[in-house]
């Protein structure tokens, strides 16, 4: 096999404390000249460190053999340091996750790319020449003046801009992109793959593009390979993949995705009395307006929707809604006073509980302060944990296990609104899946409303019955969650869904289970 | 930088074309808070040392003549020193004199009090100096060696040794030099202050055991800070990236390490400098080096208002200078600093 | 930097995503196994030990023996001083005066310092730019200096050393613990108690105290080898213990000119002094180790 990239059973242990532990687990991989190959997988599924595998960047005490690791004509694991760095400089160009962790503060973005400018032997005005250059290369207005400035004085879609132009400056035969978009509005996020797949167009580099989100990668990939726990489970084309998943791993990635064609929730009786009502919501820090005149209605067990771009206030409108913030305006919410009527979940599981106390600890004062009427063995059955969780501490718990503990401490009392800051962002797909099944559930059963926060469009197509969209601080679009999804009446709705539809390719009907 | 429209501080999320934006004003910015921190802090303390120095310990000039003078000669004792009066008239008269440079007459020594600070702290800063002048390069030369050998034994053990040399007083350190070098190996002079003003280089070698002991007794936390700084920035995402980019050596060092590695220890090193300045009243008694440290000792012990209130505003005002030298090295230095808001 | 050739130096590519928090059982086993720790951890016992003990051996610090400097003999295991007192008496006698004032001094910083840490990272505004604003100013005077006009005005009684100490120390813990609360502020659990309607006061001392208390204990920890510190400092200075104190770092400025001619009366002292000293942070420095993970 001689393709570009050529790897045969590549084996990786990362040194822990006390041993080793297996990474990466005999791993094929084939990418041809100009192919865009993907790889998919969830946290600890060892995807980057097969991508930092391929240019030889590994933690310290890390064990790598492999039958075969070829890519361009070189034996990587054998190369001297010179030879090394020759590779990496010529062969292989990286995009990394963090923009603004990967780029160096103190240096200039122009200075940075022109480094690997000079690195390949231009002297210094014809480096700064072919910076210019680069970064008009990659969609970058005014190059000359960006040039001069720092990383964080740019937007996150403007550093991996840069990125992208220090990687393809020593043009590349490979162009390894390691989650490039996470963390990315999706609008940015769109624009940014684009952009690389008219450059691969254009200058005919391969990519290995390795990311959690299986829509987005099988869209932007010729070949997809599935990882699990550092296996290798199948590789195939992604037309393939989406459509007859050969694994049962994937057939469950596929399913999970909430897709953008489904059931839609119809929205409550418009004419039952509201739950809360708030009228002319303002809110502004220093300088900045984060709420800039939001009215909104939500009723007895119904769940609003809010989605926007970051910086559009949604999560300002969440906090007001909880009363943690001082705002300007007026709530009317139907419900007495004390116990508090607002509980909150958050994204974050790691940080929302804290971490010296067991989850029966966390329970019983939540059931305390909430003047709840019910046991913490009886919340934990509700959300669907078993028993011996009771007495863990967080740690000890999975990312998905400790949402179920910060949804069961919210629904501790009865509290009639919970307003959910993005639940799911923090959580691998199919975890993803169940939480937003068992808030459905609770719903049902217990009428709460929900304000839910949510920047994944999808995820909020799933679990609610009206949709608002902010931008700016204001509500642009308020209606139910079909009209928003199907026939958008605001051109910033139309743009954020499509956006949202474009970033992955759909799944066609009968591949998805629900 | 240049004549950008000037707009909000800070990068700016979500897409739209690459509005720039600057904030030329940083440093001046920065000065001006510092110029009306500075003399706040000054008066604070002055009203502080003034309460300290010559209200609590009693009527000055009955400390002075003692329990039998009678009540007459102290009133005439304060008269003749300018300490009579009521408190506020005090106070003022002092700050005023303060200002303009007139700070009274010395108890113990009889003389203008103000020649005689500033001189020994002209001998106290050329101490600070050569001092500092060792513990700088020492300092970040054995973090980054220490760095480079991370995890590995003779890192710990030389953790273990910084940490025990922090912990001891500079007189202990001092006295175990000077069992080395005065005593094993007489090479230099036990006592310095006899060797002021004899030339450059018996002066010079007369002064390098006082300096090393300050010096050694600084190294440990900046040695420690450029250690965690160098190890925390060849781990970092950059690094990586510019390893990756196919950079080495003393380029990769110099524009991805030494930068990022350092800024963190500007604060301490400008702290470090304002406290050797000031003079160490520790190090100056068991040299007998004749620095303003050692004044202030005496001045204590024999209770010279003078003087104590004198070098105790002088010492004070050098380590707010020194904050703001640090201040200003910083926005040099770090560019997040010079474009974001506040200080 | 050879990082370049086979693996880089460090890459945090397998950081948990949150560790344990770490538990009192758990640390004291993790601490004895440190030598380091152990070695000092003896040492600071065996001060203690002859703080409180040394009047039952049966020494005499204070009186004559006679033998005027005579050097280290079996009669007289770190020979005498200038007044034929015997230096290994007043040695020990002196971890009393050393012992006194630190613990002392370090229980006044911590106790005020975490208060007022606890309070301005909890309230933010005005409150905690006020604080901030007056820690700055003590933090960037000289301590020493601040410490002789003290000592001049109020006097050297070990009462107002831990005093002056305790309120000279205050604020460098209160700053450390406020930044610890900023930390612990911005995770959600906090939120969450407010939003459940929790009372401040039960907050602070529910949900932030138990997960700020290691960084108050390494504090405490440093605070006592700083203490003791600026105790033996003073000493040295002549401005705190006085003659015929055994307070070692009133023996050091005593025998200073004694190097050349009487060693013994120079070195022992100063080698009690840094025995304890090293060995007090050392175990500050494993206890940091350890409760941080």
């Amino acid at each position: 096999m001689t393709g570009l990239v050529s790897v045969r059973g590549l084996t990786i242990d990362h040194r822990v404390d006390g041993g080793f532990r297996t990474a990466v687990q005999g791993v094929d991989l084939d990418i041809a000249e100009g192919e865009a190959h993907g790889l998919v997988g969830e946290s600890g599924s060892g995807k980057s460190t097969i991508a930092l595998a391929l240019t030889r960047y590994l933690p310290k005490g890390a064990r790598v053999h492999a039958g075969q690791l070829r890519v361009a004509g070189r034996d990587v694991l054998t190369l001297d340091a010179a030879s090394l760095r020759r590779y990496r400089r010529d062969d292989v160009g990286v995009v990394y996750q963090e923009p603004s962790r990967a780029l160096n503060p103190t240096a200039s973005v122009g200075a940075q790319v022109a480094e690997a400018h000079r690195l390949r032997g231009l002297p210094r005005p014809a480096a700064r020449e072919a910076t210019h250059d680069s970064l008009a290369e990659v969609g970058l207005p005014d190059p000359e003046r960006l040039a001069a400035r720092y990383p964080h004085e740019l937007s996150g879609g403007q550093q991996q801009r840069v990125m992208i132009a220090m990687a393809l400056a020593a043009r590349p035969r490979l162009l390894i992109l390691d989650e490039p978009t996470t963390g990315l509005d999706s609008q940015v996020q769109a624009e940014v793959l684009a952009l690389i797949g008219r450059l691969q167009q254009r200058l005919g580099f391969a990519s290995l593009l390795i990311s959690h989100d299986l829509p987005l990668v099988a869209a932007h990939s010729d070949r997809v390979g599935v990882l699990e726990h550092g296996r290798l489970l199948e590789t195939t084309s992604s037309a393939r993949l989406v459509a007859e998943p050969a694994h049962e791993y994937t057939r469950r990635l596929v399913s999970a995705i909430p897709a953008f064609d489904g059931a839609v929730r119809e929205p409550v009786d418009a004419a039952a009395p509201p739950l809360l009502v708030g009228t002319g919501l303002r809110k502004h820090y220093q300088g900045h307006v984060a709420l800039d005149g939001v009215d909104l209605r939500i009723g007895r067990g119904e769940t609003l929707g809010i989605v926007g771009e970051s910086g559009s206030g949604k999560t300002t409108l969440g906090r007001v809604m909880a009363g943690l913030t001082a705002y300007d305006g007026e709530i009317v919410l139907d419900a007495p006073v004390v116990p508090p009527p607002v509980q909150i979940v958050f994204q974050s599981p790691d940080a929302s509980l804290n971490p010296r106390r067991t989850v029966r600890q966390t329970l019983r004062r939540a059931i305390e302060l909430l003047h709840g009427d019910g046991t913490p063995e009886e919340l934990v059955a509700r959300t669907g944990l078993p028993v011996d969780a009771l007495d863990k501490l967080p740690h000890q718990l999975s990312g998905g296990q400790k949402q179920r503990v910060a949804i069961a401490r919210a629904f501790a009392g009865r509290s009639p609104l919970i307003v959910c800051d993005e639940p799911t962002s923090a959580l691998d797909v199919t975890v993803q899946a169940t939480v937003i099944d068992l808030l459905i559930d609770l719903q049902r059963r217990t009428g709460v409303s929900y304000l839910f926060i949510s920047h994944d469009l999808a995820v909020v197509r799933r679990i609610s019955h009206r949709v608002a969209v902010m931008q700016h601080g204001r509500l642009v679009e308020t209606a139910p969650a079909s009209d928003i999804f199907g026939a958008a009446r605001h051109p910033y709705t139309q743009s954020l869904v499509a956006a949202a539809r474009h970033g992955r390719r759909d799944l066609p009907a009968d591949a998805v289970a629900n | 930088m240049t004549a950008d429209p000037r707009l909000e501080g800070g990068p700016r999320l979500g897409r739209g074309p690459a509005v720039l934006r600057v904030r030329h004003r940083g440093i001046g910015r920065l000065v001006g808070q510092r110029a009306i921190q500075i003399p706040a802090v000054l008066l604070v303390v002055s009203v502080l040392v003034f309460w300290l120095i010559q209200v609590v310990p009693g009527d000055p000039g009955r400390n002075a003549l003692g329990q039998y003078a009678t009540a007459a000669q102290v009133q005439e004792w304060n008269a003749a020193h300018g300490l009579d009066g009521g408190l506020v008239d005090r106070y003022l008269s002092w700050l005023g004199g303060f200002v303009t440079g007139q700070w009274g007459t010395s108890l113990v020594y009889g003389e203008p009090v103000a020649p005689l600070v500033l001189g020994r702290l002209g001998n106290s800063v050329l101490l600070g100096l050569y001092a500092f002048a060792i513990l700088v390069p020492l300092a970040i030369g054995i973090g980054a060696w220490q760095a480079r050998r991370e995890g590995s034994r003779t890192d710990r053990a030389a953790t273990v040794g910084l940490m025990s040399l922090a912990s001891v007083p500079e007189f202990v350190i001092g006295v175990l030099l000077l069992i080395v070098f005065a005593l094993i190996f007489p090479v230099l002079p036990i006592q310095s202050g006899d060797a002021v003003g004899t030339g450059f280089f018996p002066q010079l070698r007369a002064m390098t055991l006082p300096a090393v002991t300050l010096a050694l007794g600084y190294v440990s936390v900046l040695a420690r800070m450029t250690r965690t700084g160098v190890v925390e920035a060849t781990g970092s995402q950059f690094y990586r990236t510019a390893v990756i980019k196919g950079l080495h050596g003393g380029a990769l060092f110099r524009r991805h390490v030494a930068r990022n590695a350092l800024i963190p220890t500007i604060s301490l090193i400008g702290v470090y400098l304002g406290a050797l300045l000031g003079g160490s009243a520790v190090v100056e008694t068991l040299f007998g080096y004749p620095g303003l440290g050692e004044l202030l000792v005496t001045a204590t012990q024999k209770k010279d208002v003078f003087i104590l209130a004198a070098g105790v505003m002088v010492t004070g005002l050098i380590s707010l200078c020194a904050l703001l030298v640090t201040d200003i090295t910083f926005t040099v230095v770090d560019p997040r600093v010079r474009f974001t808001e506040g200080g | 930097m050879a990082a370049d050739v086979l693996v880089a130096e460090r890459v945090d590519l397998v950081a948990p995503v949150d560790a344990a928090p770490p538990r009192a059982g758990g640390a004291w086993a993790a601490l004895v196994r440190r030598p380091t720790f152990t070695v000092s951890a003896i040492v600071i016992v065996w001060w203690v030990f002859v703080a409180i003990a040394w009047r039952w051996f049966g020494l005499d610090p204070f009186g004559d023996t006679g033998a005027k400097l005579a050097p280290p003999s079996p009669e007289h295991w770190f020979g005498t001083d200038r007044i034929g007192r015997d230096v290994f008496a007043r040695v020990l006698a002196g971890a009393e005066s050393a012992l006194l004032i630190g613990p002392l001094g370090t229980l006044i910083a911590t106790v005020l310092g975490t208060a007022l840490g606890l309070v301005a990272g909890y309230r933010r505004g005005w409150v905690d730019q006020l604080f901030m604003r007056t820690f700055d100013v003590f933090l960037a005077l000289p301590t020493l200096i601040f410490l002789l006009v003290i000592v001049g005005a109020f006097g050297s009684s070990p009462l107002v050393l831990a005093a002056a100490i305790g309120v000279l120390f205050a604020p460098g813990i209160a700053r450390i613990i406020r930044a610890e609360v900023l930390v612990e502020m911005g995770k959600d659990y906090v939120t969450s108690a407010q939003v459940q309607g929790e009372r401040t006061r039960l907050i602070l001392a529910r949900e932030l105290l138990p997960n700020v208390w290691p960084q108050v204990a390494v504090q405490a920890a440093l605070s006592i080898g700083g203490a003791v510190f600026v105790a033996s400092s003073l000493s040295f200075l002549g401005l705190a213990a006085a003659p015929p104190s055994p307070d070692w770092g009133l023996a050091v400025n005593e025998n200073r000119a004694y190097l050349q001619g009487a060693w013994w009366t120079l070195v022992f002292p100063t080698l009690a002094i840094a025995s304890l000293v090293v060995s007090v942070n050392l175990v500050a420095d494993n206890l940091k180790e350890v409760l941080r993970g």
